[in-house]
């Protein structure tokens, strides 16, 4: 009842820990959202590493510009991001594609997650059968040797 | 004797050996290449004709209020050719390439083959006018408030240019400064390739 009640309450906070932690639909609920995470995700096409939204080079300017411009007037994310992968080149995106070697970066953590949870569920269970196991005569003789053995 | 073969000796250790000498010829190798590499860029004072995907594409929309109050659109200058300058007043080769691009219109308004407009690349609307008013210069600036131009061509720190055809269509693009000269040059070879 016990090892029940312990397997009821590990799933219990699995299924919290993943609801909270959920990555969601990774959809920005406002346009001020979306711009915000266009330009988190564009990099300065002229500095070293930092996105355009960290940037003061004047081009991250005129890109956090017409990314605003372009929310505004209802573009989608894709079509932004091809027409600065277009004018910058794709290095500017700071987003693995969706699709191809570089979808690996999406599908290699859940992977990785499911095949950790198995194996963990996999050993509880081993540990569980192990522990139910009873204890035989000879292992009995044993101890009381062993323990008639110690001066 | 015995005094002959210590000197020979000596000499022998005394001598560089081959790896020293590789090393010489490899670090006076690399030495050259990067002199070589430093005086190209910054003796040649410009005309560097640079690679942009809008090359041989209809050049983008360009157009919208002038300095000067007035509107500009590329598509009113079809039939000839057009420079498009990007410039900021605060860019020190901008300034020095100013001269350069008042000599190519002053040439080419008469004839009226060519002709040049600047847009504004994060720059004030009044730093700029005062910059023309100081420095001369009677050409449309576009003031491109958006920046949709500047992401549109692509244009990643002034100064940058573009020559379009008398067709619209982009024929060549220059990151930094460009002279007149440089100019009048590619304008000749491409008016002569029919573009």
């Amino acid at each position: 009842m016990g090892q029940r009640l312990a397997w009821v309450v590990l799933a219990v906070l699995v299924a919290v820990v993943m609801v909270v932690y959920a990555p969601g639909d990774g959809a920005p609920a406002t346009a001020a959202e979306r711009s915000q995470q266009l330009k988190e995700t564009t990099l300065c096409p002229v500095c070293d590493g930092q996105n355009v939204l960290e940037s003061n080079a004047p081009v991250a300017s005129a890109i956090r510009a017409q990314i605003d411009e372009r929310v505004a007037a209802g573009d989608s994310d894709d079509r932004i991001r091809a027409l600065l992968a277009d004018r910058y080149g794709d290095d500017v995106i700071a987003l693995p594609p969706a699709s191809g070697v570089g979808g690996l970066v999406w599908v290699v953590p859940v992977v990785a997650l499911v095949v950790a949870a198995a194996g963990l569920a996999l050993t509880l269970w081993r540990w569980r059968v192990d522990g139910g196991r009873a204890v035989s005569d000879d292992d009995r003789r044993l101890v009381e040797q062993a323990r008639s053995d110690r001066p | 004797m015995s005094g002959v073969a210590d000197r020979e000796a000596t000499q022998h250790r005394d001598r560089p050996g081959w790896a020293a000498r590789a090393g010489v010829v490899v670090v006076a190798a690399v030495g050259l290449v990067l002199i070589v590499a430093l005086v190209r860029s910054v003796g040649d004072g410009g005309d560097d004709r640079a690679a942009s995907p809008l090359l041989g594409e209809v050049v983008p929309a360009l157009a919208g209020p002038t300095l000067d109050g007035s509107n500009f659109d590329i598509d009113d200058r079809r039939g000839q050719w057009v420079v498009v300058n990007f410039f900021a007043s605060w860019c020190v080769p901008c300034l020095q390439e100013h001269p350069e691009l008042q000599a190519f219109v002053d040439a080419h308004e008469p004839i009226g083959d060519a002709s040049l407009v600047s847009v504004l690349l994060n720059d004030r609307p009044e730093d700029a006018a005062a910059f023309f008013a100081e420095h001369g210069g009677d050409w449309p600036v576009l003031v491109d408030e958006r920046s949709e131009a500047v992401v549109e061509f692509g244009v990643t720190a002034p100064p940058e240019t573009y020559l379009v055809s008398p067709t619209g269509v982009v024929a060549a693009a220059w990151i930094g400064q460009v002279t007149q000269a440089g100019l009048d040059a590619v304008l000749e070879e491409l008016s002569g390739s029919g573009s």
